[in-house]
């Protein structure tokens, strides 16, 4: 290796066999990516041919559908609150109810609910098995029967949820956000592993980008690509994570992710694992640690699966501010729920999720940041300083960075070629030319962000930030999708492979 | 150790891939959009003939020919497209009749025992809209397929079909399914309920295996047929709990002099799942006499059954809802609480949350 500057040669053996073992890691983890989109495929497929109209119609009309309760939790979410209850009142499903929590709202968000929907105080009649925050008041309405309001003092999004376990009347529990837009026809979606005779302990669906898109009374009636590259880069990396990544689970077992803003309970586990853990700051993946977990230590012979058509829609940050402290947050709960649950790790009695998941947590997700940063640091500055031959950058290039973009390309390939939501060729151009901008600075920016993670996560931090949200068609200028941006959310939906 | 021409025949490959990603992203994207097109199309021109035909009854052989004109994949979704419309059993035989010899049905019919089961999947839709008698063997094949979505689809064809060997190896195999799945197939042998409760009642004896028991008593239940309901109310005696739970639950679906007396019976049976189903069961039924028990069963320590006795006594109405008005200013709080909460329900909400 030629050195132009005096160093002693140890120094270029190790950053030479450093950034080779960051070569080989960045391979093994794009191959095992390449090897869940291989799993994910067939999948795919099948989920598509399922979800026919008129297999979906007859589900419909039968009564073998499990009654779900939808789990709302809103804060200070006054002016979108009712049309987005509206939305979620009026899905295509014949058995739920919805319990919408209000979380020690400072505004006027109670009384726009009493006001819509004519509510009425109820006794306290619910079964209480969780610790929570104290509750208030619960409502029940005199034009739908199938709506519950509890309102409770602060206590964030698991303590409301938490609540709204007790007070759910049905065997499952569907927890969204009350910013999420579900389609009419997801929850029915959702329904069919109980109709394939699977035992289901959860299951969750896709969650996809809103920005950009046509809404209308609370649905999407044209789907879209932002073509802000913050927004849009984010738009491929959720179809690759969900159309890909939690598919591929499904076959591997441990699926360890089901998305706090849209994923069916079995409320029962739930409640015997004591609900929402409220000291974590990414309540949705420590649950399902935690639940898959309960199933092992207990043998209960129930899953917990991913299917990918089942569609509800979220905002991503536009701003580099709001998405650094949203992916700076969800690494530490990453971090926080890998050492609360450490012994899982390689511990063969939690089967696929301790052989399989909790390693792949371990090193292609907690440990990503760090790896790819030094790659990055040696990369660069070693062959600024003629200390890596130019061989390196190349290599680190092509493994690091195009093998991702090659990835995301079969990702935006299967949703081609199986839900075909984006009409427009545009779209479809932005998407591959976003799949291939993501290595160019949104990358090391994301980083960064949860190197910082690393940070906080040592000093104890526990807080949550705030993100700021645009709303749905802001252009169209209607002030019940307009306001809001001047909600603050706690959730949001990890794209995480 | 890493060479210039390795990383240079792996940036090769990269390169392939990429380029035979895009070209299968363009090639693919156009025939999708062709493709869906021609459903469309065949959609919108199926539908002013399917409602002539559904509405008018204008003669199957214009829908026949219609669907005719299109490629078999776009017919076939225009056909699975009459699910979700509303057909009389006399349309959906006539089109069977008349679909059945075209070339394309046929040809779609032929996957039923091919080993893609995308296939199968189809020849179980095709089979629901038109299977005939001729179609037993292969349905019950398609029935015990390995893919759940097969199976599932299955049942419609099933359901086409009065088959004694069908009906048999439904029953059969309904203690082997998941609630959902028996759920699924009840609505579909519900399209046969006399067929179905023959084939029931030699089957409840009391030696039947708990399990196998209690799925057949709900399929009674389901069907509610009266000669299978008061066979399954000799079971309201049962020793298993889990049993009583389904007894009560079904006997809703009795409404003859002898069933309030049973489950007033099992109202105070001392498993509070049997209790809370009967509760509900006197207020499906709306037992005005049993209104005395049921105020006592609004006192019940368990949530359930002060949950369902309260519905029961709104569901009734009149002297029990009186009574149900009365315990909201009594000294039980759990009772008071739980009265209050129902009293305040319209009477659609109460029917909705006494269904489900």
């Amino acid at each position: 290796m030629p050195s132009t500057m005096m160093v002693p040669d140890w120094f270029v053996t190790l950053l030479h066999d450093t950034d080779l073992v960051i070569l080989w890691y960045s391979f093994l983890v794009n191959s095992f990516f390449a090897l869940l989109l291989l799993l994910a495929a067939p999948q795919l497929f099948a989920h598509w041919r399922f979800g026919a109209e008129d297999v979906l119609t007859r589900s419909l009309t039968s009564s073998a559908l499990p009654r779900v309760s939808i789990l709302v939790p809103a804060h200070n979410e006054a002016a979108s609150v009712v049309d987005s209850l509206r939305s979620l009142l009026t899905l295509q499903y014949p058995y739920y109810e919805v319990v919408l929590i209000n979380d020690g709202s400072t505004d006027d968000s109670l009384q726009r609910l009493k006001d819509a929907y004519d509510l009425y105080e109820v006794p306290p009649a619910v079964m209480r098995r969780l610790r929570t925050e104290r509750v208030r008041a619960y409502y029940r309405s005199r034009t739908w029967s199938k709506l519950l309001v509890v309102d409770k003092t602060n206590g964030g999004k698991a303590d409301s949820l938490n609540v709204g376990l007790d007070a759910a009347r049905f065997p499952y529990v569907l927890a969204c956000d009350a910013d999420t837009l579900i389609e009419p026809d997801a929850l029915l979606r959702l329904a069919r592993p109980f109709l394939f005779n699977q035992r289901i302990a959860a299951v969750g669906g896709t969650i996809r980008v809103v920005n950009s898109c046509k809404v209308e009374d609370g649905r999407v009636t044209d789907a879209r690509v932002d073509s802000r590259w913050l927004a849009g880069i984010q738009t491929v990396e959720y179809l690759r994570a969900f159309l890909f990544g939690r598919l591929g689970w499904n076959l591997l077992g441990g699926n360890l992710i089901i998305s706090g803003a849209f994923g069916l309970f079995r409320r029962d586990y739930l409640t015997e694992i004591l609900g929402y853990a409220t000291s974590t700051v990414t309540e949705d993946f420590e649950l399902i640690v935690r639940l898959q977990r309960h199933l092992k230590e207990n043998a209960i012979e129930a899953s917990v699966v991913f299917i990918p058509d089942p569609v509800a829609w979220t905002e991503v940050p536009t701003s580099v501010a709001v998405l650094g402290r949203q992916r700076e947050r969800w690494h530490r709960g990453l971090i926080a729920t890998m050492v609360t649950h450490r012994r899982l790790i390689f511990n063969p009695r939690y089967g696929a999720t301790g052989m399989l998941a909790m390693p792949y947590f371990l090193f292609a997700e907690l440990l990503a940041p760090l790896v790819e940063a030094v790659g990055l640091v040696i990369t660069v500055f070693g062959s600024a300083f003629g200390l890596l031959a130019p061989t390196y950058a190349i290599a680190f290039f092509v493994v690091a960075y195009l093998y991702g973009s090659t990835l995301s390309l079969a990702s935006i390939l299967m949703e081609e070629v199986s839900f075909h939501r984006y009409r427009n060729k545009s779209d479809t151009v932005r998407l591959v030319m976003f799949a291939f901008l993501e290595p160019f600075g949104y990358r090391q920016l994301t980083v960064w962000f949860r190197l910082k993670a690393f940070v906080r996560y040592v000093r104890g931090d526990v807080s949550w930030g705030r993100m700021k949200r645009e709303g749905f068609g802001v252009e169209e200028a209607n002030p019940a999708r307009v306001s809001l941006a001047q909600a603050t959310v706690s959730a949001g939906s990890r794209p995480r492979v | 150790m890493l060479s210039l021409p390795i990383l240079l025949f792996s940036l090769k490959v990269q390169a392939v891939l990429v380029g035979i990603f895009l070209l299968a992203l363009a090639v693919l994207r156009r025939r999708i959009e062709s493709r869906m097109l021609k459903v469309e199309a065949a959609a919108r021109a199926l539908e002013p003939v399917l409602n002539d035909w559904l509405v008018l009854d204008t003669g199957v052989e214009r829908v026949v020919e219609a669907l005719r004109r299109f490629p078999p994949h776009a017919a076939f979704r225009g056909l699975a497209r009459l699910v979700t419309r509303l057909v009389t059993f006399e349309q959906q035989q006539a089109l069977a009749r008349a679909l059945r010899h075209e070339p394309w049905v046929q040809g779609i019919l032929r996957g039923g025992r091919s080993r893609f089961w995308w296939r199968r999947f189809d020849v179980a839709r095709l089979l629901s809209v038109v299977g005939g008698e001729e179609d037993v063997e292969l349905i019950r094949s398609l029935l015990s397929d390995r893919n759940p979505a097969v199976r599932l689809v299955a049942f419609d064809a099933a359901a086409r079909l009065s088959g004694p060997q069908l009906i048999e190896g439904a029953l059969d195999d309904l203690p082997t399914r998941l609630d959902a799945v028996q759920a699924y197939q009840f609505a579909a042998l519900a399209r046969h309920p006399r067929q179905v409760a023959e084939a029931l009642l030699p089957r409840f004896t009391s030696d039947a295996p708990v399990p196998a028991l209690i799925a057949w008593i709900d399929a009674a239940g389901a069907l509610a047929v009266p000669e299978a309901l008061r066979r399954v109310r000799d079971f309201a005696s049962h020793p298993q709990p889990e049993v009583r739970v389904h007894v009560a639950r079904a006997l809703r679906r009795l409404v003859e002099p002898d069933t309030p007396g049973v489950l007033l019976v099992l109202l105070t049976d001392h498993d509070w799942r049997v209790r809370g189903q009967a509760a509900r069961a006197l207020g499906a039924l709306r037992v005005m006499n049993a209104t005395d028990a049921l105020a006592s069963a609004v006192r019940d320590p368990a949530w359930w059954v002060r949950y369902r006795s309260a519905l029961a006594l709104a569901q009734v109405g009149g002297v029990a809802r009186s009574a149900l008005l009365a315990i909201t200013t009594g000294d039980d709080p759990m009772a008071r609480d739980m009265s209050r909460l129902v009293a305040g329900l319209s009477p659609a909400a109460v029917v909705e949350m006494s269904e489900v």
